[in-house]
């Protein structure tokens, strides 16, 4: 009981935040009569994300340290995802605020608050050195995560979308819960470092081999790695646009999130038989490249036939998450920050692409790219940044994606051994990927007017989204410095294994 | 005490002795339901200034309910034609095994018991849950609106009752430190959780009535709306086994009131040299009588006002009994 | 052989053919039914683990509880029973392949499990579990359970929002 009231429960401020700004939300909106606009709530809850990523950026000095035994750990990979996830939540939030859909927006209080539950599952699953907090936190989040893709009640599709996601949901949770109870039988323990210490004295290669596998599989499904991601674009399309941008930004970033704090964590040291007897991690490299290499190719492909604008983005985020797997599989030294550059440069130009997207569905009623055609005739800013966004999403240089595949590149060349056919295939998928950005950019320029009726105003919140990442995605293109800067403070993440 | 016996030989003898008590307690059990029906229907004759039985073995009319019994044993069985026979035929045993089941872990007496589970009181809870499924079955099962609707009534009845009798119970389980039956009796030997936890003791009372499906809750079975609930459909010893697992629910129930706020065996005062066993008795005598007076002289509570006294008043009551008892506990004890 | 082996042995049995039941039969209550069994074998299981208290809230939230509401939620709604409506996707090719799957990881699981050694058994489990379990969550798993608190809040809020009528079609009722 002591160590509950000893313990320095400062360590969880932006947690918190989080956790209060949604409970008085949530109270807020009760009381609030039936008729009155919810959109403050959602100004108010990205105002809370705000405050817990000012209080995050706070926490950074602070020494590693953890609460409770490990279930709760601040170290310098919890501070640095922390930061992307409350980043991509404030973004989510602001499309929220601007969120104007055509059946009307009824909705607004609900989502702000589930969304920062959501968030805060995200976050602590970031910071958990613990099983049962990682898999209560995922939990936290895809509960939330199957709420929001089914908030628009009148449309079929967006039912279809929640049900899809709750049981294939549902399906990951098993696998992965199955293969953590093997590790927890091989070991008796729940928290991740002592798990990490016990499993290099077991020698059960073969049972750890299996619950590797079954936890790989587990997280790929949340991941919407190829052959694990049919759920992806229907879900992806079938949510209120605001949850899809959320969906693809931060629930992958929690995923992968939780590829490293349950996989590398628990697996780096652990006894194998195979190509690498001293690590089943390493051993394991050929299944993870296999998964990463099907990723890249099938999203990359399939998005060529793609003209709903939503499932486009899913399908191209299927092919980033492949991009994000081979930067994984290449374990490289300095994997964990690669990835989190990655995962920066995706969360601006997604949410901002998200962002246009959400003001286009909300104007033409439809996802259909028809809706882009001439956009720069009339709304020259506005396509512009859709441009940019479309470009980093392709990775031209000068923008931020170009700078975040290199890391990926460099990472997946530089180990030894080289991992050149995972190189090759990410190479060629980036330019089958030019494909479809191109012919989006040549639908917003160069193609007459569509449809007479301009696009009204964007509202306060999509434009802050847009404006925001537009200058982030520009400036990662163009001073990546700032970028190195963030992740210097975290000294390549040597606090993260045991 | 569990472990023991199940990891005990399986033996011969070991299985005559299990069966034999099982048997002795069902016997006992059979003994309370005739008389208990007997009962109810005298006390009920007493406060409507009738008789009541008289005719059937003697004045009191003693052998009235072995002679109803008889009658129903040799009723024709009908199954209806529209019926789902498997369930049909299942449900009535679905709906009474639990009744049994929950006997094993009441205390009667500090020597004369069962089994001695540390979770007792949430085992209870957890088994009498599943007869609703019986109930549930059976309703469905016979294919007749009104049957369906007595399920449905009494299945929503019995989940939204059964939260405020956990909770108004945790207040017993805080002060007594224990979710085991005899620990819970143990912990009476001064005072009776009746005076500790009254507005526990009220909810619970309250709630128990409603779990049993008897007046004012008697919704599921009400002959005047539903015809007879959930069991219309069923007769001879089909329809017996239902109305059994009631009135033994009743014996359960009214033992684990008398455990969980009448301090079980325990004496009154400087009463100690009667026997446990005989305080007991009266306690658990004196709750039945009370299920029985509340039968005679309640009305019948409207549907709608069922389910909101279950969760805006008896619920929110139980959650502040909880609140008030770990302040108590933690500032007090 | 040990009453144990015995109980376990019957035990897994009813868990397995309620299973088994619960995939091969077409009406929809039946197979609420045999999960039902199954749920009930499983329990029978904890209580062989000596996890009373694990044991006790299976049956309470498992057979009990969410049997119910699903029993509930199958007979308001509409569905079809019948033959003809009955629809399957997927020919002999889909079976075999997921026939072959589940045989392939069974035997994988079999092949590990095997000559596995989990340690120490059970026996060592404190008699009086409810009080170890609810010890060990207020202090060493304070952080997971609150969340968990968090979890329901959510899932409680969930429920609300989906199920809720809202427009003026609402207020007319």
């Amino acid at each position: 009981m002591n160590d509950v009231w000893q313990s320095d429960w400062s360590l969880m401020t932006p947690e918190w935040i989080v956790l209060a700004v949604a409970v008085v939300l949530l109270l807020i909106d009760v009381a609030m009569p039936d008729e009155r606009s919810r959109r403050p709530l959602a100004w108010g809850a990205a105002l809370g994300a705000v405050l817990a990523l000012g209080a995050t950026a706070a926490l950074i000095p602070a020494e590693p340290a953890s609460i409770l035994h490990g279930t709760f750990r601040l170290d310098s990979f919890a501070k640095a995802f922390k930061l992307l996830l409350l980043a991509g939540g404030a973004l989510a939030l602001l499309i929220v605020a601007g969120w104007n859909p055509k059946e009307g927006s009824r909705y607004g209080g609900e989502f702000a608050y589930l969304l920062l539950f959501a968030l805060l599952g995200a976050m602590m699953t970031a910071s958990s050195g613990d099983l049962l907090t990682l898999f209560v936190s995922v939990e936290l989040l895809t509960v939330s995560s199957y709420i929001l893709a089914g908030l628009r009640k009148t449309v079929a599709a967006s039912n279809e979308a929640a049900l899809k996601y709750v049981i294939n949901g549902g399906i990951a949770t098993a696998v992965m819960l199955f293969g953590m109870s093997y590790v927890f039988g091989l070991t008796g323990t729940t928290n991740l470092n002592e798990i990490a210490r016990r499993l290099q004295e077991t020698n059960e290669p073969y049972m750890l081999a299996l619950a590797f596998l079954l936890l790989l599989i587990g997280v790929s499904f949340k991941l919407a790695a190829v052959p694990f991601h049919m759920w992806a674009p229907d879900v992806y399309e079938g949510a209120p646009v605001p949850a899809t941008a959320f969906f693809a930004v931060v629930s992958k970033t929690a995923g992968f999130v939780l590829l490293l704090r349950l996989l590398v964590t628990m697996f780096a040291a652990a006894p194998a038989e195979g190509r690498d007897p001293s690590s089943l991690l390493l051993s394991m490299q050929p299944a993870i490249a296999v998964l990463a290499g099907l990723t890249m190719i099938i999203g990359s492909v399939v998005a060529l036939r793609q003209r709903s604008l939503k499932r486009l983005l899913a399908y191209s985020s299927i092919a980033h998450a492949g991009y994000l797997l081979a930067g994984f599989a290449a374990m490289s030294w300095a994997m964990i920050d690669s990835l989190w550059i990655y995962l920066l440069a995706y969360l601006l130009m997604n949410m901002g692409a998200f962002a246009i997207v959400s003001h286009i569905v909300d104007e033409t009623g439809s996802d259909d790219w028809d809706g882009l055609t001439g956009l720069y005739r009339h709304r020259p800013l506005l396509a512009a940044a859709l441009g940019l966004f479309l470009l980093s999403l392709a990775g031209i240089p000068g923008t931020a994606g170009f700078i975040a595949k290199l890391h990926l590149f460099i990472g997946l060349v530089v180990t030894e051994p080289g991992h050149y056919v995972l190189a090759a295939v990410m190479a060629i998928t980036t330019v089958i990927s030019y494909v479809y950005y191109f012919n989006l950019i040549v639908q917003l320029f160069f193609r007459p007017l569509f449809s007479s009726a301009p696009l009204g105003r964007m509202s306060a919140g999509l434009s802050a989204a847009v404006v925001l990442c537009a200058l982030g995605t520009l400036a990662l293109g163009w001073a990546p410095g700032l970028a190195y800067n963030v992740l210097a403070q975290f000294d390549h993440f040597g606090d993260f294994l045991p | 005490m569990m472990e023991q016996w199940l990891e005990s030989a399986p033996s011969w003898s070991n299985i005559a002795l299990f069966f034999g008590l099982g048997a002795l307690l069902l016997a006992v059990v059979l003994a309370f339901v005739t008389y208990s029906i007997l009962a109810e229907r005298k006390v009920m004759g007493f406060m409507q200034g009738r008789i009541g039985p008289n005719q059937v073995g003697g004045r009191f009319g003693l052998l009235q309910t072995v002679a109803d019994v008889l009658k129903l044993l040799l009723k024709e069985d009908t199954i209806p034609k529209a019926a789902d026979r498997p369930l049909y035929v299942l449900a009535p045993v679905i709906a009474f095994a639990p009744s049994f089941m929950v006997l094993a872990v009441v205390p009667f007496t500090d020597a004369f018991r069962f089994a001695d589970l540390g979770v007792g009181l949430l085992y209870y809870i957890a088994v009498s849950g599943l007869t609703i499924v019986g109930v549930i079955t059976g309703g469905w099962a016979s294919n007749n609106k009104y049957a369906l609707l007595g399920g449905m009534r009494a299945a929503a009845q019995m989940i939204s009752y059964e939260i405020p009798l956990v909770m108004s119970a945790l207040g017993v389980v805080l002060l007594a430190g224990s979710m085991n039956l005899v620990d819970i009796v143990n912990a009476q030997q001064d005072v009776w959780f009746l005076f500790a936890q009254p507005l526990a003791f009220l909810i619970f009372l309250i709630a128990a009535v409603a779990e049993l499906n008897r007046t004012p809750f008697d919704l599921p079975e009400a002959e005047s709306e539903l015809v007879a609930g959930f069991h219309v459909e069923y007769s001879g010893f089909r329809w017996a086994f239902f109305m059994l697992a009631e009135y033994v629910y009743m014996f359960a129930m009214a033992a684990l009131i008398t455990v969980l706020f009448l301090g079980g065996w325990h004496p009154v005062a400087f009463l100690g040299w009667i026997p446990g066993a005989v305080w007991f008795a009266l306690k658990f005598c004196a709750v039945v009588f009370v299920f029985i007076w509340f039968r005679a002289t309640f009305p019948r509570v409207r549907a709608d006002q069922l389910m909101e006294f279950a969760w805006k008043v008896l619920l929110p009551l139980s959650l502040a009994n909880i609140v008030l008892t770990a302040v108590v506990k933690a500032w007090f004890f | 052989m040990s009453g144990t082996d015995i109980a376990f042995f019957l035990l897994a049995l009813a868990a397995i053919a309620g299973a088994v039941m619960m995939l091969q039969l077409t009406n929809v209550v039946h197979m609420v039914l045999s999960l039902v069994m199954t749920f009930l074998a499983i329990a029978g299981l904890y209580v062989l683990l000596s996890a009373e208290f694990v044991a006790v809230v299976q049956v309470l939230i498992y057979s009990g509880a969410i049997t119910i509401i699903m029993l509930f939620a199958i007979m308001l709604t509409r569905h079809h029973a019948d033959d003809k409506e009955r629809q399957t996707t997927g020919g002999v090719g889909h079976k075999a392949a997921a026939a072959f799957a589940v045989l392939a990881f069974g035997l994988a699981v079999y092949a590990g499990i095997r000559t596995l050694d989990f340690g120490a058994d059970g026996s060592a489990l404190p008699a009086d579990n409810a009080k170890a379990i609810g010890q060990w969550l207020y202090s060493y798993y304070t952080i997971p359970f609150e969340i968990v608190s968090v979890l329901l809040l959510v899932a409680l809020i969930g429920a609300i929002v989906l199920a809720k009528k809202d427009g003026k079609g609402a207020e007319d009722e």
